[in-house]
Parts: structure tokens; C-alpha cells; sequence
């Protein structure tokens, strides 16, 4: 399952990407090494919550969470177990 | 100056120069807060990591002067100009009024250009020397970029005396926003500053102690005139953030408690999402937004969940930034109808300094209502465009500053209230900033290994618009995006390249961008990567299905209650009476429009078919009518003739021309989006029989879109009808709004297919049937009823529509002449 959801949001991160030279997304590169600006970040928030239908809580929209795929990862499937 | 360049700084009856402030110069401002209230807070910067840094009015006083004596120190003398690429924090903002105080003039450069790009500007303006905060990177070799960090961090201010400055000297130097290389640079005066400072004052009430928080950078002129001069002049505080960072910009508006947030609507839009259980403070009273197109549902949002109501401002570089701002005390009835409740939220009123007039291509203002091109005249007019009198005289033609902005404006409350409706030119607006689409297509062929490139804009809920760029490659493709990051600034890089064959272009040779702008729309939406199911591994072929209607019972009792109740529904709205001239009409209706997408007049007489022709092509292109069933009631070519003078029919295609109800519908769902109609113009020619008999039925597709859930909505995002790859998505986003591409289908099937991951047959047909019964259970349905002379403009984006029938009665009719319009 988790690498379902490792698989979902690497792809996710991929399209958000500014990076044109095919280079594969790490699970553990940052955002910001993949060209993410603010609003990108912003927007993987809204797909991500769109694709897994869940919602973030306030306290999980930081810099820490939104760091790489490995960290949104660990939040998403959180956030799903909570959830089920 | 010039007769016009003269004209176009006028104010009423006092000319440019003749004082409009409290203070003279910025510096006297500067001079005059420091002994006023020396020890109050001017600005806070607030860094990436949190960390605050606060000066008060007296350290800015001795800091600039420090600044001052180490910028005198680099060999810089009065009326020079020296470059500055500034960063938001209180280093840069003691250089800045550093330099300021040695009588130069600041050229301020974007830290986002490519350094190359920075060393042009500042060449081609003769700067003495460039200083770059430290955040900014060096620069390669052979470019000499001073670091401010190296000025000394204390010294004896005293040593320090400002030079007298006429009100009239040049004060700082801006690119054109977005600019590339072909760009302009605007010239401030002191007295456009002061004169801009003493307006915002005016308008937000500012005063002593209060806290504006400004997210947007100091090198562009919102920030730079509001949130530093603005509020120095006022003794007010600033508080600035390095940059927007959505996930800590929530936490920096509870920790700082502004009275006025000041912004561009992407910020709004980011903030909205993840600025959570908001803990709004007390003391925020409003949020500016500026540089780019506010939508109402944005600042209905804000509006509910952060009550404050969005004040909209708009201007430009070249006017000091702020001409006109919707005001802080309107009624809440008129704040609803000028912002929330209108298509385009209005950008408020002129603010003190200047006239704003709407006017035509041949410098006549237009009536009311009228579209023409927004001008700007007075004391906030910028001087010049740096060493291009050419550009100036062109600006400053006919005596007022042309905008290129197209927009009417509306009288409401003793107030002229002002609306932007789109730019003359070929322009986008991404991030607040503006980029030319012709400069970016220059730089795009101009890549070696391009052999035809050009660019066209797309909505970006986030972003505004969105640049995309489609390519031809002379042979194998190359790394365009990479060429263009070192010669345009990076907001006008593309977002996404397109690779094709060809563009479009006509036998001339010019490019068709409309043209590739649908094939863009066409090939993107098309290979959007689409939402993948929970836990899955990638996307999937499209669902397909079956949907019907025949036989809900909940939905025939709602259908036959809308549309055959015999009530007469609330009018929608009160025709506007309006003398018989297409000019007229065509003005009032597109007001009316605007503010609600839907325009009724009522005429002394019916239009004759030529004139009503001409009113159709002021709001748009008329669509011929090809279906060879309505040719016998088609009037050259493009007007239909609604004669009802018979019973209900099962006949679908007779069916408008019959006196049975007619099932709720968007013209065209099927239709290509690139010709789905915009506008539906329908005016009475003869009626007779009761109100509540062949009401025209209108439901606003907004008030739909709420009544179904966000995963039903996601449904009809990614649903079409089967076997019509070019029709729109039956629910798509539009400037803000949810617009729907639909039909009820009564009796009839719907064969269609979803590319949701995840979305079953059975959950897209509960999902069509649920929007069914929202188009039929409307908090506020409306109706429009007819008589000789009646002109009404249904928007196809904003309303479902239909006809509703009570018992048929002999005698009892109506014409109607319709006209289809595709947008222009």
C-alpha cells in the first residue's frame, strides 16, 4: 500500500515539476531541488488532497511536511489511516 | 514637457508640480517622521527563517545617513543613478533611502533577472554603480555588482546632510513589470511619490501606529510606493516578509497583526488553502489586492472565512501604482455588488491625484457602461520612460496616460466605480506580473535549433496566467527552457513547452494565436495527467457509460414543479429602459452583464433585424444557423425566429418554436470549447397571454455548483459526453467559477465517459442524476418575462436556461428573435 502511495505522489511531484531533464524524483530529494517554488507546493497540496481525498490539518501544512516525496508520503498514508 | 505630457499630469484645475502633500519629497518625509515620533516602529522584516528585525523612524534617519556618506563614498553625486537589486529586508531598505538622500536616482532591478540581464539595464541607464543586496548572487566575472553588506554597520550620521531637492527631481527608476529586454523604464519624481503616499493615506486611513504587512517584494512599485513610502509618509508601520511563503504566511499575519495586508490574488489564493483554522487578528481591518485580476470568488472566500472584505486597487508602474481602489466604508450591499456578486470585481474608485476616464480609440470618453480603454491623468503620472521620448509622447498622447487596459466604469452611491475587462495588448499576467507574449516569442525563435515558436496564455488558478509556448524544432528538439532562463526574467519563462509539426498561421504568415491557443487547450487538458485512484499506480482508461433520467421520480416532480408550476418567478432582473440604438443598448447590457451575466432592457420598439444584428456584434461574433430544420425561421443567417404559435411537440429541434415547457439546458453542451456560445441575445418582437405563460426559466449555474459535493464536482470535472473528444468536460473552471456544458436529457440517454480514476459507472450516473436535480431545485430560480421591445442577454457560462408553460391557451404567443454569439 505504501508503495501505491509512494508510486501516486512521486508521479504527482513529477508534473508539479519544473525540471525538464527527465531526472527521476528521489523519495527523499527535496522539493526545492526539483525547481518547487511556493505555489507549486501549494498546488501539490491541492492534488494531493484531491487524488486521496483527504484533508490536511493546519498543523501538517509546514516546510517539514512539504519537504520531499518521503515526507509527504509518511503524512499521506497518516492522514488515510486516520481516515479509514 | 510636452502639451499633452502637460495635460496628462493635470489634477482638475491644478497642475503637476503646484503641492498635493503634506511633505514635498519622500526625504521630507523621512526627515520630518524621525523628529515626530523617532522611537515608533518603521519597518519589521521578517526573514525566511522567522527571525524579525525591527527600526524605528530615528535609526532609519542615522542608518540611511550612514548609507548615505558609504554611497558618496562609491563616487555617486546628485542626479546620478545608481542600480540597486534590493531583497526584502532592512538592509535593503537603508540602502535604498541612502541612496535616495545623495540626490541620486535609484534604478531598481529585479533580483529575479539573470544577472547579465541586471548589467544591461544598468548600463543602459549609465548607472554610476550597481549594489545588490547579499542575497542576491554575485554575478560572473566582468559584471561589478557591490555587495550593500560592505557599507559599515554604524558611523556618525551626523557627518550627514541631505542635498535640497526639487519636488520635480527624479526619484527612482522601474522596469515595466515583467519586463524583457524590449521592456521600459518609468521615472518616478518625488512629487509622483509624495502625491501617491498622500492618496493611499487618504483612502486606508492610515495614521501613527497602525501595521501594513505587504507579501510582495520591494523592487516592484506596489510594495516599493505602499509599503515603504506609503507608510513612511503616514508614520505608519511596515511590516515585510522576505518573501510569501504559503506555509508560514499564516503564522507570520497572527504573529504581526496588520490592519491591512497588502497583495496580489495568487497570495490570496495560496493563503486560502493553507492558512487553516485561521486565527484572524482583531486588528485586521481589510486586504489590498493589486497587480492582477482578483476573481469574486476569491474574495467571497476571504470575505467568509476571514471577515474582511478584498479591497481591490489597480494601477500601474507608470502611475505610481495606485489609481484607483474600491473604498473602505461602502455599504454592504454595494461592497456585494461591485465585488462579490459581480463577474469581474470592480477596482474601486480614483483615488486623490488623479482622474481615471474610460475613453475610445479616438480619445473620446465613452458613456457609461462602454468599454473603451481605461486613462489616467495627474500627479501620480510617472515623468518619462527613461531615454525614450518616443514611448513617452506615445503614452502621454492626447493628454492622458493610456493604459492599454480595456474597461468601462459604473455610477453607484454619487461614486464612479471602475471595471477591467482585458488588455489591448498581447500580454499575461503570471504571479502579478506582467509578460509580453511577443517579447517571450522573440526570445523563443531566437534559440538556435527553433525553427517556429510562439506562446499564448492560459488561466492558472494559482498563478493567474500561465505561459505556454508550442515549438518547431529545425531537427532534433533542444533544451529551449534552458536558453530562455538566461535571457528573460524567469516569471516569462513558460511553464510548459508544446512540442508541434506547425503553428498556425494565416497565408500571410501571421501567427493565428487564438487558433493555438485552442490546440494548446486542446493537446494540455487532453494529456493532463488525471487524479489517480487511492492507492493505485497510475492513471487508467476512461470509465464510459450510460445515463438516463426517464423514470426518477424525484426529478419529474421537480422538472414539472420548476417549469409548469404557473408561477411567475422573480424577475431576473428588472429591464433597464434604454432608448432604441444598438450603441446604447450594447453599452447597458454589457454593464449588466459584468456585474451578474444576465442583461434585460426594455425598448420603446423592437429593433429592426439589421440593428439587432449590429447590437449582437458588439457583444460578440453571431453563430449561423445551419440546422436545415430552422431554416424557414432563420433571417440572414444568424437570427432565428422564435414564433410560438402552437402546442407542445415531441419534435426536439421544434421544440423552441412550441408552446410546451422547454427542459433546463446550456446552449451548446456539445459543442467544441473553443465555439461553445458565450451569449444567448433574445428580444421580444410580439406577446400576448398571461406572465406566468412562456417565462424564460434561469438557473445560476453557481448556485448548482453548490448544491453538489467537491467529490461530484471532481466527477463532472473529468466527465464528457462519449465520442466528443473536442466538447468540454461537463463541469470546467472558468475565471473562478464552475461552469457547466449540460443538458437535462428528459427521456433521452446520455452516453458519456469519465476519466476520474477511481469514479464508477454507478458513481457518475448518481452524479448526473444529482446534477439534474440541482439544476431543478434552485434556492433562487429566476424568470424573465416578455413584452414588445424586451432585450435580454443570457451569459451561457452563468446560467442554465429553459422555458417554463402553464396550461397552452388559443390565441396566446409570442417572438421571439435569438441570436448566438461566440465570444470575441
Amino acid at each position: 500500500m505504501n508503495e501505491d502511495v509512494i508510486a501516486v505522489v512521486s508521479a504527482l511531484v513529477s508534473r508539479r515539476s519544473s525540471r525538464t531533464d527527465g531526472a527521476a524524483v528521489r523519495a527523499e530529494g527535496a522539493l526545492t531541488d526539483l525547481g518547487f517554488d511556493s505555489l507549486g507546493v501549494v498546488g501539490l497540496l491541492m492534488d494531493i488532497e484531491e487524488t486521496f481525498s483527504v484533508r490536511f490539518p493546519a498543523d501538517q501544512i509546514t516546510p517539514e511536511v512539504f519537504h520531499s516525496v518521503d515526507s509527504i508520503v509518511t503524512a499521506v498514508t497518516r492522514l488515510r489511516g486516520r481516515s479509514s | 514637457m510636452t502639451d499633452d505630457a502637460l495635460a496628462a499630469h493635470g489634477y482638475h484645475a491644478t497642475a503637476y508640480g503646484v503641492p498635493m502633500a503634506e511633505h514635498a519629497t519622500i526625504l521630507d518625509a523621512l526627515r520630518y517622521r524621525a523628529l515626530d515620533c523617532p522611537n515608533e516602529p518603521y519597518l519589521t522584516a521578517v526573514a525566511a527563517d522567522g527571525g524579525q528585525e525591527t527600526i524605528t523612524f530615528a535609526q532609519l534617519a542615522a542608518r540611511s545617513a550612514i548609507a548615505a556618506l558609504w554611497v558618496r563614498g562609491l563616487g555617486v553625486r546628485p542626479a546620478d543613478v545608481v542600480g540597486l537589486v534590493p531583497t526584502n529586508d532592512v538592509l535593503s531598505v537603508v540602502t535604498l533611502y541612502g541612496i535616495l538622500r545623495t540626490g541620486a536616482t535609484a534604478l531598481i532591478l529585479s533580483p529575479t533577472d539573470p544577472p547579465l540581464r541586471i548589467d544591461e539595464q544598468a548600463r543602459a541607464q549609465s548607472a554610476a554603480v550597481l549594489i545588490r543586496s547579499p542575497h542576491v548572487r554575485p554575478g560572473p566575472p566582468g559584471i561589478s555588482l557591490v555587495s550593500m553588506s560592505e557599507q559599515p554597520g554604524s558611523g556618525d550620521a551626523g557627518k550627514w546632510s541631505d542635498p535640497d531637492l526639487s519636488p520635480l527631481s527624479d526619484a527612482v527608476m522601474l522596469g515595466t513589470s515583467g519586463s524583457t529586454s524590449a521592456s521600459k523604464i518609468v521615472v518616478q519624481s518625488q512629487h509622483n511619490i509624495v502625491t501617491n503616499a498622500e492618496a493611499v493615506r487618504r483612502h486606508h486611513g492610515l495614521r501613527g501606529g497602525q501595521r501594513l504587512l505587504s507579501f510582495l517584494p520591494i523592487y516592484h512599485a506596489n510594495a516599493l510606493n505602499l509599503a515603504l513610502f506609503g507608510t513612511l509618509y503616514a508614520g505608519a508601520h511596515a511590516v515585510l516578509p522576505h518573501g510569501f511563503d504559503p506555509l508560514r504566511a499564516g503564522r507570520v499575519i497572527e504573529q504581526t497583526r496588520p490592519r491591512i495586508i497588502s497583495v496580489a490574488p495568487t497570495i490570496l489564493e495560496a493563503l486560502l488553502q493553507t492558512w487553516r483554522d485561521p486565527d484572524v487578528p482583531e486588528e485586521l481591518e481589510h486586504v489590498v489586492s493589486a497587480a492582477a485580476p482578483l476573481t469574486a470568488d476569491t474574495a467571497r472566500a476571504v470575505r467568509e472565512r476571514w471577515r474582511v472584505p478584498v479591497l481591490q486597487g489597480y494601477g500601474l508602474t507608470e502611475t505610481t501604482n495606485f489609481s484607483t481602489t474600491v473604498p473602505c466604508d461602502l455599504p454592504a450591499e454595494v461592497y456585494r455588488e461591485m465585488v462579490t456578486d459581480a463577474a469581474v470585481p470592480s477596482i474601486g474608485v480614483a483615488l486623490y491625484g488623479n482622474e481615471v476616464s474610460v475613453r475610445t480609440a479616438a480619445g473620446e470618453p465613452v458613456v457609461p457602461g462602454a468599454v473603451g480603454e481605461i486613462c489616467i491623468r495627474g500627479h501620480n503620472v510617472m515623468d518619462r520612460y527613461a531615454g525614450n521620448p518616443a514611448a513617452t509622447a506615445e503614452a502621454f498622447r492626447g493628454g492622458w496616460f493610456h493604459t492599454g487596459d480595456l474597461g468601462y466604469s459604473v455610477g453607484r452611491s454619487g461614486r464612479e466605480f471602475f471595471f477591467v475587462t482585458g488588455r489591448i495588448k498581447n500580454i499575461a499576467k503570471v504571479r502579478g506580473e506582467m509578460v509580453s507574449l511577443d517579447e517571450v516569442d522573440r526570445a523563443l525563435r531566437a534559440v538556435p535549433g527553433v525553427r517556429d515558436a510562439a506562446c499564448v496564455r492560459r488561466q492558472d488558478r494559482l498563478t493567474g496566467d500561465s505561459v505556454v509556448a508550442a515549438v518547431c524544432f529545425v531537427d532534433a528538439p533542444v533544451d529551449v527552457l534552458a536558453a530562455l532562463r538566461e535571457r528573460i526574467p524567469a516569471v516569462a519563462v513558460p511553464s510548459r513547452i508544446v512540442v508541434l509539426p506547425m503553428l498556425p498561421r494565416s497565408r500571410t504568415g501571421k501567427l493565428l494565436r487564438p487558433d493555438l491557443a485552442a490546440k494548446l487547450d486542446q493537446l494540455i487538458t487532453g494529456a493532463e495527467p488525471t487524479a489517480v485512484v487511492p492507492g493505485g499506480s497510475g492513471p487508467e482508461p476512461p470509465v464510459v457509460g450510460t445515463f438516463s433520467a426517464a423514470g426518477d421520480p424525484q426529478l419529474t416532480r421537480l422538472r414539472r414543479a420548476l417549469l409548469e408550476g404557473g408561477r411567475v418567478l422573480p424577475a431576473a432582473p428588472e429591464p433597464v429602459a434604454t432608448p432604441a440604438d444598438p450603441a446604447a443598448v450594447g453599452a447597458e447590457l454589457t454593464r449588466q452583464l459584468a456585474v451578474r451575466g444576465i442583461a434585460v432592457v426594455s425598448l420603446p420598439a423592437p429593433l429592426g433585424v439589421d440593428a439587432f444584428i449590429e447590437l449582437g456584434h458588439r457583444l460578440g461574433r453571431p453563430v449561423p444557423e445551419r440546422d436545415p430544420a430552422v431554416q424557414p425561421y432563420v433571417a440572414r443567417g444568424v437570427v432565428l425566429n422564435l414564433v410560438m404559435s402552437g402546442g407542445p411537440t415531441d419534435d426536439v429541434a421544434l421544440q423552441p418554436f412550441a408552446g410546451g415547457p422547454l427542459s433546463l439546458h446550456s446552449e451548446g453542451s456539445g459543442r467544441p470549447v473553443s465555439r461553445q456560445f458565450r451569449f444567448i441575445v433574445l428580444m421580444c418582437r410580439e406577446r400576448s397571454g398571461p406572465d406566468s405563460e412562456f417565462q424564460t426559466v434561469l438557473v445560476p449555474m453557481a448556485q448548482v455548483a453548490r448544491a453538489l459535493l467537491p467529490r461530484q464536482l471532481d466527477i463532472l470535472r473529468h466527465t464528457r459526453y462519449h465520442g466528443q473528444p473536442e466538447a468540454p468536460t461537463i463541469a470546467r473552471d472558468v475565471g473562478g467559477r464552475v461552469v457547466f456544458a449540460f443538458r437535462d436529457f428528459v427521456d433521452s440517454v446520455l452516453h458519456w465517459e469519465c476519466t476520474l480514476g477511481g469514479a464508477t459507472e454507478a458513481e457518475v450516473n448518481d452524479t448526473l442524476a444529482a446534477l439534474t436535480r440541482a439544476m431543478y431545485a434552485p434556492a433562487v430560480p429566476l424568470g424573465l418575462t416578455w413584452s414588445a421591445g424586451t432585450v435580454a442577454v443570457i451569459d451561457n457560462t452563468w446560467f442554465f436556461h429553459g422555458r417554463s408553460a402553464g396550461r397552452f391557451l388559443p390565441g396566446a404567443g409570442r417572438h421571439l428573435a435569438r441570436l448566438r454569439l461566440l465570444e470575441h
